[in-house]
């Protein structure tokens, strides 16, 4: 599936160097994981494999701004955005939950990004109204966010997420709640998007398979203290992934 | 008979005397509540209902209190909302200190509060200073009820809406605050009815413009013996305040997953960490001041420090030669917390019982929280209607306070008892069984203990209620034995420092006494909640 011409989102420019993390420590008091360097090319997705409790979902919080890191910059296309609040580094994020706003429908959920960078009301629409054809549930527009199925609440996840036009994005194992088909079917959509829509994308997970069938590059979390961020083979480009990032 | 494991807990394993539980309680509230909201109900149709009704004069307090409890109610939502979200989702050294301290305003006699205030403004009287001691009491409400939502949902809500492009106010008011707003309409709707039913903190901060329909059904009681003028009123109140209740509870539900969330670390950043700290020390502060200022009051006279407020306590002088001395107060008072205690732990946890039996007794539960909705003046003039005249005139036994004391105090009883009594494991009655206990033994060993921890717990918050009651003693307590809320409003209605002085005091140990038992009460409940009633597998 590809994007509509209609979407009137613009794709991320071809300059652009996507996201970039130099020499950065990840974690509270003590590094979890440290020394990670690494480059998330435009359109590429990269997965982040480790157990539980290895630093993976503090990695996402720290690139999107909730945690400072220990040391080291986040870069998103060439601009350093380490001291950026969450609000003006367009990076996205998507959860094992869809954490849609109850209060809101469908449309209004997809709606919010754009209404908050700024586009008027009847633009926030039609641009929602297009990303909800593109992931097949325009039909749904106006329906309470309760009324969803695990797997269309998901997909209203994604297009939220994309409404607001990130340059980057970072997924927090958003496939792990839903049935293995759904699962597989709706990884392989998604990435297909974000690929078209040249967005860099971090995806942590803690499953090898998944991480292989979606991912151009496989990463895992190397215990230790503090941990590393080590290279894996990746089944599905069957190259060696990035050395420098260990 | 054989008994089987895995009967479940069921009619089958309890004993026969467990289905009479709800009787007594179901007798008290018949006599207690239904009969005396009859009698008001009655004579709120009476002959010069008609004109209470018509009056303007009655209208105009409607709007006046409903004006004070809207702006009480958003000045205990203003402060109350950002000590919510600081207290109960914020990992800090002195979180759980502070937490405990901004429940005591609540479980503080208001008489006490609005004795504190008027001593923290120098004895002023007014709107401003009603409004305050309204906040200050109902901050507990706030804090209670919205942050223990708040904490249940997910914080990572509010990081999706940054990472759409909402700044930090943008992202409270576009996402928590809706999230936040059943909790905050039914925390505003409670607030709302306590402050539209207020009595002692009006009657002693008001002033013409924060009349309220209690205060007016208290002056048409006692002054101009008006009863069915007085039970008008109350009608009206009920009517209002059920209607609001109602709309609270209504209010802004939508489809929410609400969870318990592991504490957020403080902010990184210094000025929000700043903001979160110094918002807990300011709460802590705003509930210590009131407090320390009383017990000033209770320790200055004009010439400096003195005790003497404090050792002419038991002397007539301290008081007035009418009343007896505010040493006596406390004897009544203390006595009547007793029996209060002992008849609401014994109908409220009967009717608690009664909710491990079937459908009639969770109906009983029920019933026994509808005073909860019902003015305390409502439930004193109901009482003194039904039982302060012949045929059925209890006045002279001294029983009609602790009777509507525990009537005021069952709907809490019921509350902290039944969801105790639910922790203890059915499976250790059927152990029991199982091992050769007959019904009764075996219904004793599992609920025994619990019951009994639960009962004097409950005593004991019965207690803490009697003690600062005002509302209903005001209409029952005996000419010649005022309890010590009623004692206090009466002294301060007297000129001269002797009084403010002996006012205080009489506070001071009122405030003592019912922290001491709320602290107890609390004990119990941290041990009964910690789950030590079950079968450990």
């Amino acid at each position: 599936m590809s994007p509509p011409e209609s979407t009137g989102i613009e794709s991320t420019s071809i300059e652009s160097t996507g996201l970039e993390l130099v020499g950065l420590a990840i974690g509270y008091a003590d590094p979890l994981v440290a020394e990670i360097d690494l480059v998330v090319a435009p359109g590429e997705v990269v997965a982040v494999l480790g157990p539980s409790g290895s630093g993976k979902s503090t990695l996402l919080s720290t690139i999107v701004g909730i945690l400072p890191p220990l040391a080291g910059q986040v870069r998103l296309d060439g601009r350093q955005i380490t001291d950026l609040p969450i609000d003006q580094r367009r990076v996205g994020i998507v959860f094992q939950e869809p954490l849609l706003f109850g209060h809101l429908d469908v449309l209004g959920n997809v709606a919010y990004g754009p209404r908050r960078r700024g586009i008027g009301r009847a633009e926030s629409v039609r641009r929602a109204l297009d990303l909800l054809e593109w992931v097949g549930l325009r039909d749904h527009a106006r329906t309470p966010v309760g009324r969803l199925s695990g797997g269309q609440a998901q997909r209203v996840a994604l297009a939220r997420a994309l409404a607001a036009e990130p340059a980057a994005l970072l997924m927090d194992e958003p496939f792990s709640a839903l049935d293995a088909d759904l699962r597989t079917r709706l990884a392989t959509e998604v990435v297909g998007w974000l690929r078209d829509r040249r967005i860099s994308t971090l995806h942590v997970t803690h499953d090898l398979a998944e991480a292989q069938a979606i991912a151009d590059r496989v990463l895992a979390v190397e215990p230790g203290s503090p941990g590393r961020l080590r290279s894996q083979f990746s089944e599905g480009t069957a190259q060696p992934t990035d050395d420098r990032s260990g | 008979m054989a008994r089987r494991l895995g009967d479940g807990d069921g009619p089958l394993n309890d004993p026969r005397w467990l289905r009479l539980t709800p009787i007594l309680p179901a007798a008290f509230l018949l006599c207690f509540l239904v009969v005396p909201v009859a009698m008001v109900v009655r004579f709120g149709l009476g002959p010069t209902a008609g004109a209470a009704l018509t009056s303007w004069s009655t209208w105009q307090i409607v709007l006046l209190a409903a004006a004070q409890s809207v702006a009480s109610t958003a000045l205990a939502l203003l402060a109350g909302i950002p000590l919510a979200n600081v207290v109960t989702r914020y990992r800090f050294r002195g979180r759980a200190l502070a937490q405990a301290l901004l429940t005591v305003p609540f479980v503080l006699p208001t008489v006490i509060v609005a004795l504190a205030f008027r001593q923290l403004f120098g004895g002023g009287t007014g709107l401003l200073l009603v409004l305050l001691a309204h906040a200050f009491v109902n901050l507990a409400v706030v804090v209670r009820i919205v942050g223990s939502h708040w904490a249940q949902l997910d914080p990572r809500a509010t990081t999706v809406a940054r990472t759409l492009g909402a700044g930090g106010w943008t992202a409270f008011r576009t996402v928590t605050w809706p999230m936040l707003r059943p909790a905050i309409a039914s925390s505003a709707a409670v607030v709302f009815a306590f402050c539209f039913t207020s009595l002692g903190i009006v009657l002693i901060l008001g002033d013409g413009s924060t009349r309220t329909l209690e205060g007016q059904i208290l002056r048409r009681t006692s002054l101009l013996l008006d009863f069915s003028g007085a039970s008008a009123l109350a009608l009206i109140q009920l009517a209002i305040v059920a209607t609001v209740l109602i709309l609270g509870a209504r209010a802004g539900g939508h489809d929410q997953r609400l969870q318990p969330w592991p504490l957020l670390s403080l902010p990184t950043r210094p000025l929000a960490r700043t903001a979160v700290l110094g918002t807990a020390a300011v709460g802590a502060a705003v509930v210590l001041i009131p407090i320390a200022a009383l017990v000033g009051a209770s320790m200055t006279s004009r010439n400096g420090l003195t005790l003497g407020w404090w050792s002419g306590l038991d002397s007539i002088d301290a008081g007035t030669t009418r009343l007896g001395s505010p040493m006596d107060a406390l004897g009544t008072s203390l006595g009547y917390a007793a029996l209060t205690g002992v008849v609401a732990s014994a109908v409220g946890g009967l009717a608690a019982l009664a909710v491990l039996r079937g459908r009639a007794g969770r109906a009983i539960a029920v019933i026994a929280l509808a005073p909860l909705g019902i003015s305390a003046a409502t439930v004193g003039l109901g009482t003194l209607l039904a039982y302060g005249r012949p045929p059925a005139d209890l006045r002279s036994t001294g029983l009609l306070v602790p009777i509507a004391h525990a009537l005021v105090a069952i709907p809490l009883v019921v509350a902290v008892a039944a969801p105790s009594l639910r922790t203890a494991d059915p499976r250790l009655k059927q152990v029991a069984a199982s091992l050769g206990a007959r019904p009764s033994r075996a219904f004793a060993t599992a609920y025994g203990p619990l019951l009994i921890l639960v009962m004097v717990a409950a005593a004991g918050l019965a207690a803490a209620v009697s003690l600062g009651e005002f509302g209903a003693a005001s209409f029952l307590a005996r000419e010649g034995s005022p309890t010590v809320p009623v004692q206090i409003v009466r002294l301060l209605g007297r000129p001269g420092e002797q009084s403010l002085g002996s006012a205080s005091a009489l506070a001071v140990i009122l405030t003592v006494a019912t922290l001491l038992l709320v602290l107890v009460v609390d004990g119990i409940g941290r041990r009964t909640a910690a789950g030590r009633w079950s079968l450990r597998s």
